[in-house]
């Protein structure tokens, strides 16, 4: 009898059991899950926010005598050179690398930069910072920003092309196949009419490829060395924001430390910050291509 | 008049051969119509008339395909030339998401060679768009995004969008296999009223739609032509018992 | 924008070719009657060359029915018309042919010495069953049921007078020239009782496109209760 109830009816007995078991068990998980991240991200707002000020914003780090009254300035402008270099470099090319993979590359060509992009991938970044050094900064004789944007090329292109070749992917066929029923030639259909409707997707690669950027510290390390002043000659050395928490948190000085905890704080906010938008923008693309 | 005529097409995929020596023609100003059983190339051979078979990876065509006694194979003519003289509308609606029903209309004009004035583009966007029937519907939310229509609208868009660019022959590729019947039934009145000024060839694989809609009739099996006639003839007397039980339903 | 639009002008178009055949049909009748009842040569030759308008309708009918089913796959009160449509025609066209009949006796017939009595009985014949036939194609073009059911009883006068006329004829038993008319206007007689059943059968049929529902109203073998 309770065969042919089962058959239909709601859930019961040994199965009910096993139903709530699983759920606790999952439910628990992300509990697990949630209190990682949110014991990171309180404890990090917690030590961090105390050392936001304004000198923090403005000023470069003070002498030994009064290093609370120091800020790390000097990091956040070489944080923005130093991407902004990657940036102005990686993203125009992993674009061009994402079109070529997904409009036009179908033989071994494209399947070796496949290749070379997901070994990228998953290079640890160090490595990225040994070859820039050993490469760029040797032969200029000098530590650079301009070093340092390029560690984070190596790093931000192979993100860009693959995450921008999958949203291009993602756009259906059909609307290339419109676009060329009315005569248009290919580069104008992949420029007019893939590219746009893939907008949000691709600037969502985007913006994954910077999040990475901001917070890499051991090639920045290697190839910008890091400053305590202001510079903005690219050829120069310059400081970055995780470079300096690095650096500041080896100190034995307490105040730094403060400071330090201040720079990690701004970094997770970026980060989040630019990981949500990009979340959202992806659940808008999705709905567009519905 | 012969408008498009097929000399001995052959077509391949890769080195499954899909199309077997087909020969037809569609005259100037009527309405060809395709049916056959799903597979029998129908779809592919639509495509070879406005050379969108090859650009599938690995497609290969052979034969000729005269458009105004011109073989649109040969070395010297640009596919792109051919796509804007011989139009297609696809089976599912496709208008380009990033754009309103306007630049939609007149994206073959705006994207192609030519430049236009607004106002240019707006006079051939309504002509386009009521000729396609959709003009009273859409004319006060031009600015909409083009994929916020209904079904039935967005192939009604599709087909001014391939309107627009004035092209001689206009073919369609079961165009309303993914609409409802009342949808169905307005785009079989369109071909009605845009084959005054277009040849159209229809692919279809609802027979009803082809009696009610086309003057002449090709019946495809395999990849080969068995009849070609005029449609009363193929569904009163057909002269093949293959095209006779495929339009009685006994096989297909 | 009308959906079907084209479908639906042909099936209207239809329509209107088979009132207009109805017209030729009455008109025929009408003429081949009058040719007996006045004597006139003219008219009976005319009906007979007027046949060939009504065939050449009736052809075409049924070309376009035979395309329209093939075609436009009709359903419904569509389906029914075109229905009434192919079965009026054959009637309206048999109704001709009656005609064409009794014109063709009056050619046979016109040097010899006609009956006044039975002459009249012609003559009020050919009025009634024109008459059956207008009710009927009314019937057919307004859709009107009420003058369907008409038609059943407007055919019983008719068969009354088939009968007289026999009766009438045998009265000229003595003369073989009188006898010889009488058995050939006989023989009109009932080619108009033909046309009146016809014209019950055109009214079955617009009675079925209305309704729905198929009702012999004159059955040879059974009384048919109304």
């Amino acid at each position: 009898m309770s065969d042919a109830a089962g058959a239909l009816g709601p859930i019961r007995g040994a199965r009910r059991t096993k139903d709530l078991a699983y759920r606790a068990f999952l439910g628990m998980c992300v509990v697990l899950a949630v209190t990682a991240l949110g014991a990171i991200a309180i404890y990090v707002v917690s030590r961090g926010f105390s050392a936001l000020s304004v000198n923090f914003f403005t000023k470069e780090p003070a002498g030994p005598l009064d290093p609370q009254a120091g800020g790390i300035v000097q990091s956040f402008i070489g944080t923005g050179i130093i991407v902004g270099i990657a940036s102005l470099i990686a993203i125009p090319l992993g674009l061009l690398t994402a079109v070529y993979l997904a409009e036009y590359g179908r033989g071994r060509t494209a399947s070796w930069i496949r290749l070379v992009c997901d070994v990228l991938l998953s290079t640890p970044s160090i490595i990225a910072g040994v070859f820039i050094w050993s490469v760029v900064v040797v032969t200029l004789g000098r530590f650079s920003a301009f070093a340092g944007g390029l560690a984070l090329v190596v790093l931000m292109w192979p993100i860009v092309a693959r995450a921008a070749e999958e949203v291009l992917r993602l756009v259906p066929q059909e609307l290339r196949e419109g676009s060329l029923a009315l005569g248009l030639p290919r580069w104008k259909t992949i420029l007019r009419v893939v590219v746009p409707t893939a907008g949000a997707g691709i600037l969502t690669a985007i913006m994954l490829a910077v999040a990475r950027a901001l917070g890499e510290t051991a090639p920045i390390l290697l190839t910008s060395l890091g400053n305590d002043y202001i510079n903005t000659d690219p050829m120069k050395p310059t400081d970055a924001v995780p470079l300096r928490v690095f650096v500041d948190a080896r100190t034995p000085v307490a105040a730094l430390h403060q400071i330090a905890w201040g720079g990690a704080f701004v970094l997770l906010l970026a980060v989040l910050l630019l990981s949500i938008g990009a979340r959202v923008l992806h659940a808008r693309q999705q709905k567009r291509l519905a | 008049m012969r408008k498009v005529e097929v000399v001995d097409l052959n077509a391949w995929f890769g080195a499954n051969q899909v199309l077997h020596s087909v020969t037809m023609t569609a005259a100037q100003g009527s309405v060809t119509a395709i049916i056959g059983p799903s597979g029998c190339g129908k779809s592919t051979l639509i495509r070879c008339l406005n050379r969108m078979h090859e650009e599938i990876r690995g497609a290969r065509v052979e034969g000729k395909v005269l458009f105004d006694g011109i073989d649109i194979y040969s070395p010297e003519v640009d596919p792109a030339a051919v796509r804007r003289k011989i139009g297609m509308v696809f089976q599912r609606p496709n208008p380009f998401p990033s754009m309103s029903v306007l630049d939609n209309t007149i994206a073959g004009l705006k994207l192609g060679d030519g430049r236009m004035s607004k106002k240019e583009g707006l006079e051939k966007a309504e002509r386009a768009l009521r000729a396609a029937g959709l003009w009273d519907e859409v004319k006060d939310a031009l600015g909409r995004p083009g994929a916020r229509l209904s079904g039935g609208q967005q192939q009604r868009l599709c087909i001014a969008r391939a309107l627009a660019v004035e092209p001689e022959v206009l073919l369609l590729d079961e165009p309303a296999s993914a609409l409802d019947p009342i949808s169905t039934l307005r785009i079989e009145e369109l071909v009605s009223e845009l084959k005054d000024r277009y040849t159209i060839v229809i692919v279809t694989h609802n027979m009803q739609q082809a009696a009610r809609v086309s003057d002449w009739t090709l019946f495809m099996l395999f990849g080969e032509v068995v009849e070609f006639g005029p449609t009363e003839k193929v569904f009163t007397t057909p002269d093949d018992k293959r095209t006779e039980d495929y339009v009685t339903g006994r096989f297909g | 924008m009308t959906v079907r639009k084209s479908f639906h002008d042909e099936l209207d178009s239809l329509q209107q070719e088979i009132l207009e055949m109805g017209e030729l049909a009455e008109t025929a009748v009408r003429d081949s009657v009058g040719a007996i009842t006045r004597g006139n040569e003219d008219a009976a030759l005319h009906v007979i060359e007027g046949d060939d308008e009504i065939d050449r309708r009736y052809l075409d009918i049924e070309q376009r029915t035979l395309w329209t089913l093939a075609l436009q796959t009709p359903v419904a009160a569509d389906l029914r018309l075109v229905s009434a449509i192919i079965h009026a025609s054959l009637h309206l066209e048999r109704i001709g042919d009656q005609a064409v009949n009794i014109a063709k006796l009056y050619l046979l017939t016109k040097d010899l010495a006609p009956s006044d009595a039975m002459r009249a009985q012609i003559s009020e014949m050919g009025d009634l069953v024109v008459q059956m036939v207008r009710t009927a194609m009314e019937a057919f073009a307004k859709r009107d049921l009420e003058l369907c059911v008409k038609l059943p009883k407007m055919d019983d006068p008719v068969d009354r007078l088939n009968r007289a006329t026999h009766l009438e004829a045998l009265k000229l038993a003595d003369d073989p020239a009188a006898l010889d008319w009488g058995l050939h206007m006989n023989l009109a007689a009932r080619a108009l009782e033909r046309v009146g059943d016809n014209a019950v059968d055109i009214a079955e049929q617009v009675s079925f496109l209305i309704t729905g529902e198929f009702r012999e109203f004159t059955d040879a073998s059974h009384e048919v209760v109304p």
